[in-house]
């Protein structure tokens, strides 16, 4: 029953807090595939095909990954340990159903999701948590690259929520768009944040297509939870942001330190793995403060505020047009497809009040620009 | 039923019918913490009386946690409301704990992080894991019959992930 050693002490992912229950505490079988906790359904059930629950998932993938909490505990988790991790999470995804694969294609459940989500989740927590200046730039990219591989499945899993029956995207269809209510009957305040993550590094490696997939999804969830707000505010900062940066020459944009820290978005506000606030000079992780609180407040909006923002088309607004250049680009001159594409920040995106502060105080390095030749569009809006 | 508590009022059944048709669809298709059958017959019970005075006191938090929980698929207002019933008439000060305590511990739980409230959810689901330990959950294959372990299991499993993971990831 208990597949995997308990370490000695458990902490949660992001916020530090210790997980309640041990692993060494407990006796109790495994969820069944079919648990319905309904003891009526379960004692009479014939040889008929069973419900699939996803609480088995779930909890196979929640066990397996435990051990993950003591690494990330550490400044910077080892390249071994990475791989190792790697490979457990290749081992739980084996655990799914073909349908639930990376790989698979045709509509997908959105209330089967959530265990994929956990895992996506988990992985992309690991790897950003060396996003660090700790590193060298070079594997800076490396681990920015990763994240946006992980964020480019989910955007995957989404895209296949997305399509109707007969397999085709509402965008095929002229609108029509009947995947939101299922989408959003399965949606939670984790799925909000997990994709908020990822369309972070989808627009900082302009991987528009997955980037805007995400945003879709951000969008149909809209004000559903508080947090969705704010994750739409602080996305609509980071990519005025990061468009600024490109339209000052900044190349390559993710060895601006202002950038790490922001596309490392809640990574920030956790006491265990934030840098941003630390002093550099030191070495040693900076006393705590009130900063912490003062990020997860504006970070994560109060209820009251909560239904304040709504500007999802706007961002959809500004990666399609995005999106559309980069394919211009790409068609003009395809030797260079992986060139970002600097943009002046559009008018109205402009005249939009920005409401969450930036957490970080301005300090990002300025690189020389490479040799790399560069098209600079204006007046794009 | 303690008499001498304020029992909340019902909503309408038209309303009640819909929030649990979210609750299931949304929260239960993946976290299946109820005895469905169990439930529903006791749902349709109340309100042909259009009482709570009739069941248990918890039973009655833990409907309301349930019509919380509902409203999230569609974002609707009464959450709070109808979360705020639930604590109301969950009382933490009995000795025998059942386990509608945990479940109505739990859903309250899951309500107050979905909106964001991560140190009221942690809190909340710290008094459900306690809950659960206390009336044994955590080892179900020591005691019961199969019939336990079947209702059992899922709670215990729900707790487990919230204690984990989805507190911890928001």
């Amino acid at each position: 029953m208990k597949a995997f050693t308990d370490p000695s002490r458990m902490l949660s992912l992001e916020l530090g807090r210790s997980a309640m229950i041990s692993d060494d505490e407990y006796e109790i079988d495994l969820p069944s595939p079919t648990d319905t906790g309904d003891k009526t359904r379960d004692i009479v059930r014939t040889q008929s095909t069973p419900a699939q629950s996803p609480l088995v998932h779930t909890v196979q993938v929640i066990r397996g990954i435990s051990k993950l909490l003591k690494s990330v505990r550490e400044p910077i988790i080892p390249l071994l340990t990475l791989q190792s991790f790697d490979l457990l999470f290749d081992d739980c995804m084996e655990l799914f159903p073909a349908h639930h694969q990376v790989n698979a294609h045709g509509p997908l459940d959105p209330h089967q999701i959530p265990p994929l989500i956990y895992l996506q989740n988990a992985r992309l927590i690991l790897h950003r948590h060396n996003l660090s200046t700790k590193i060298a730039p070079s594997l800076r990219s490396r681990v920015a690259d990763e994240c946006s591989n992980i964020a480019k499945q989910t955007a995957g899993f989404l895209a296949r929520c997305m399509l109707d029956g007969s397999g085709l995207s509402s965008h095929s269809q002229g609108g029509h768009e009947a995947w939101r209510g299922p989408f959003i009957s399965a949606a939670n305040a984790f799925l909000c944040t997990h994709v908020w993550r990822c369309s972070l590094f989808l627009c900082l490696r302009a991987e528009y297509e997955d980037a805007l997939v995400c945003v879709r999804a951000s969008a149909a969830m809209g004000s559903a939870r508080p947090v969705n707000v704010a994750c739409g505010k602080y996305l609509e900062f980071f990519v005025q942001k990061l468009l600024s940066k490109l339209d000052e020459g900044v190349n390559p944009v993710d060895a601006d330190e202002e950038i790490l820290a922001l596309v490392s978005g809640d990574l920030q506000g956790s006491a265990d793995s934030a840098w941003v606030w630390k002093d550099d000079n030191s070495g040693s992780p900076g006393s705590r403060s009130t900063h912490f609180s003062a990020v997860n407040a504006t970070a994560l909006t109060a209820h009251e505020d909560a239904y304040g923002w709504s500007n999802w088309d706007g961002i959809l607004d500004i990666l399609t047009r995005l999106r559309q250049k980069q394919r211009q680009r790409q068609q003009q001159t395809p030797q260079q497809h992986q060139l970002r594409i600097p943009l002046t920040v559009p008018s109205q995106v402009q005249q939009q009040s920005v409401h969450l502060a930036s957490p970080i105080s301005p300090g990002g390095t300025e690189t020389p620009l490479s040799g790399t030749s560069r098209i600079r569009i204006a007046d794009i809006m | 039923m303690d008499k001498r508590l304020e029992l909340p009022e019902l909503p309408p059944k038209h309303v009640a019918d819909e929030l649990l048709y979210l609750y299931r669809i949304s929260f239960h298709a993946t976290f299946p913490l109820l005895d469905w059958t169990n439930f529903s017959q006791e749902y349709e019970s109340v309100y042909r009386q259009r009482s709570l005075r009739e069941v248990p006191q918890v039973w009655g938090a833990l409907l309301f946690a349930v019509f919380a929980c509902g409203t999230l698929p569609r974002y609707l207002r009464d959450g709070q409301d109808y979360s705020e019933k639930a604590r109301k008439l969950l009382d933490l000060s009995v000795d025998d704990l059942t386990l509608d305590h945990v479940r109505t511990a739990v859903l309250t739980s899951v309500f107050l992080v979905e909106l964001n409230r991560k140190s009221a959810g942690w809190t909340w689901l710290g008094i459900a894991v306690r809950m659960g330990q206390d009336i044994g959950l955590h080892v179900s294959n020591v005691k019961g019959s199969f019939v336990d372990q079947v209702v059992d299991r899922p709670v215990w499993w729900t707790l487990y992930v919230c204690d984990r993971f989805v507190v911890a990831l928001i």
